[in-house]
């Protein structure tokens, strides 16, 4: 009767590869989630800026070799300044506009950059060839690819940072006020384009973290980004916005939910069954399943 | 007469085309309570807001410690030493008490003595500390009040700008919101009151004026306003 149910360790690799992928989902979201919950932006090009940088560490390990690993504390920094510029340079006059103004102009850059990654890069697939990209530990029987958890212990190191600036220090303090009413943060000297800044910089920043994960455990084109993008949303409306850990929890879910469904039914169903998710919880539970409220919270 | 720490100077102000603000002038001397006085939707809380920043008057003028403050940002006028407690109270309901208190001081000039404010405020506001790590929105009202007075305290106020403190609390705890405005008055905090609670409010203001459909009708000490039988007859009849 149960005979379609597997062995118990295929359904624990199956789990194990879900939480890995869906961990870049979950990174991606904590991006969006900062980024929506301080300034009400749907930054849609986030999937590409982590493309992006994907490519920067590409690079950075083919042309001179640098351990894509190391090649973290260029990208990141790099990621930083770039986020910081993005708001100065495109939203920090349309910031007060409204949703729909600031969509468009993430959606332009989105497709500005796509097609300068394909035009500078090729539209190629692309992926680092490093002497332990195929290297899988073994444990009980499972198998765990060593650049996948890697992966996973760079999303978890991010998110952990990001919960703890939001909650130990004075400026992730002031994020947090800021995304619950701007009014009353500006009433204690909290200057609204200080957090906007500060926040573009810290979600570009993962993204950049993001995109080294993504160069050395995944293959990549420059249109890989806005897939990435979508997951990310799915994982946010799962996690709820505004909430770090539950924009990671909900992209590990959702990764679960598409290595099951993929499984279970085929490829092609994953993504299927990852949008009727998107839905459903939208319709039945809009605030996620993880949090309240769409102020950033650690 | 000294120089005053504010002065107000035909201030105008509008919201979208609509004036909410006609010629407001007023003056503050440090270390009293002035207080503005008026019903519902008079334009007490707009002088506050643009005094604070968060609106800009079409004319006039705002001098702060002899320099003009109007078109400054919120950001800097709370720098120069204007606090605000807003008619909300302010307060982030998703942070702690602590935390509040903490971003009271993120001011520039108060943050270096946070530490040592935030002891003061624990030494005069009891529920700060026994509740410093529960959430400002778990508060009772009066709780969040006190709570919005100490982290508006935090900045280290020239000027302490209150928008209805007794606002929605029951009769008892608006006797300790004023005792608290009386402490503050006995330390030499100078405070700027706007309160609907007109016998309160003019019983402990220094000066005082009454704003009506944006403008200013009356001027006066609080014992003058407090006599005076048309503000008896328009506002305190029935409040009494």
């Amino acid at each position: 009767m149960l005979d379609f149910i597997p062995p118990i360790d295929i359904l624990l690799q199956l789990l194990i590869n879900g939480v890995l992928f869906g961990t870049m989902y979950g990174i991606a979201a904590i991006g969006l989630s900062l980024i929506f919950g301080t300034m009400r932006i749907v930054f849609i090009a986030q999937g590409t800026m982590i493309i992006l940088a994907a490519y920067g560490s590409f690079w950075l390990f083919n042309l001179w070799s640098v351990n894509p690993y190391v090649s973290i504390l260029i990208v990141v920094p790099a990621s930083l300044i770039v986020g910081s510029g993005l708001y100065q340079v495109l939203f920090r006059k349309v910031a007060r506009e409204g949703q729909f103004p600031t969509l468009l102009i993430a959606f332009g850059l989105m497709a500005l950059l796509e097609n300068l990654m394909s035009v500078v890069f090729s539209a190629d697939a692309r992926a680092i060839q490093t002497s332990y990209a195929a290297y899988a530990l073994t444990f009980m029987g499972l198998k765990i690819s060593f650049t996948r958890l890697m992966a996973f212990v760079m999303a978890v190191a991010g998110t952990v940072g990001v919960a703890f600036f939001l909650k130990k220090t004075l400026l992730g303090k002031a994020v947090r006020a800021a995304s619950e009413n701007l009014e009353y943060a500006m009433l204690v000297g909290i200057t609204p384009h200080m957090v906007n800044t500060l926040t573009f910089a810290i979600g570009i920043g993962l993204a950049g973290l993001a995109g080294v994960a993504t160069a050395t455990a995944y293959a990549f084109d420059p249109f890989s980004g806005f897939v990435f993008s979508l997951k990310a949303m799915i994982a946010l409306a799962l996690g709820g916005m505004g909430n770090v850990v539950g924009a990671l929890l909900g992209g590990l879910l959702l990764g679960v939910i598409e290595a099951f469904g993929a499984f279970f039914l085929s490829g092609g169903w994953a993504d299927v069954i990852s949008y009727a998710v998107f839905l459903l919880v939208l319709m039945f539970k809009p605030e996620g399943l993880f949090a309240s409220g769409t102020s950033a919270k650690p | 007469m000294a120089n005053p720490l504010l002065n107000v100077v035909d201030l105008n102000v509008f919201h979208g085309e609509a004036q909410a603000l006609w010629d407001i002038s007023f003056q503050i001397q440090a270390g009293e309570v002035f207080a503005i006085i008026g019903s519902n939707g008079a334009g007490k809380s707009t002088i506050l807001k643009t005094l604070a920043g968060l609106l800009r008057p079409s004319a006039g003028r705002v001098e702060f410690l002899g320099s003009r403050i109007d078109g400054r940002s919120a950001a800097r006028i709370v720098d120069l030493g204007l606090a605000l407690v807003p008619e909300g109270r302010g307060l982030f309901s998703g942070l702690t008490v602590a935390e509040n208190l903490e971003l009271g001081a993120f001011t520039k000039r108060a943050r270096p003595l946070m530490k040592q404010t935030m002891e003061e405020m624990a030494a005069t506001f009891q529920i700060i500390r026994i509740r410093s790590d529960q959430l400002a929105g778990k508060m009772s009202g009066g709780e969040q009040q006190m709570l919005a007075i100490a982290k508006a305290l935090m900045s280290k106020p020239r000027l302490l700008m209150l928008d209805e403190p007794s606002l929605g609390l029951a009769p008892l705890v608006v006797k300790t919101v004023f005792e608290i405005i009386a402490t503050l008055k006995q330390q030499g905090v100078t405070i700027l009151l706007v309160e609907q609670n007109i016998h309160q409010a003019l019983r402990i203001a220094d000066h005082a004026c009454v704003i009506k459909t944006g403008r200013i009708t009356l001027v006066g000490t609080g014992k003058e306003l407090l006599s005076d039988p048309e503000i008896h007859k328009a506002y305190m009849g029935s409040l009494r």
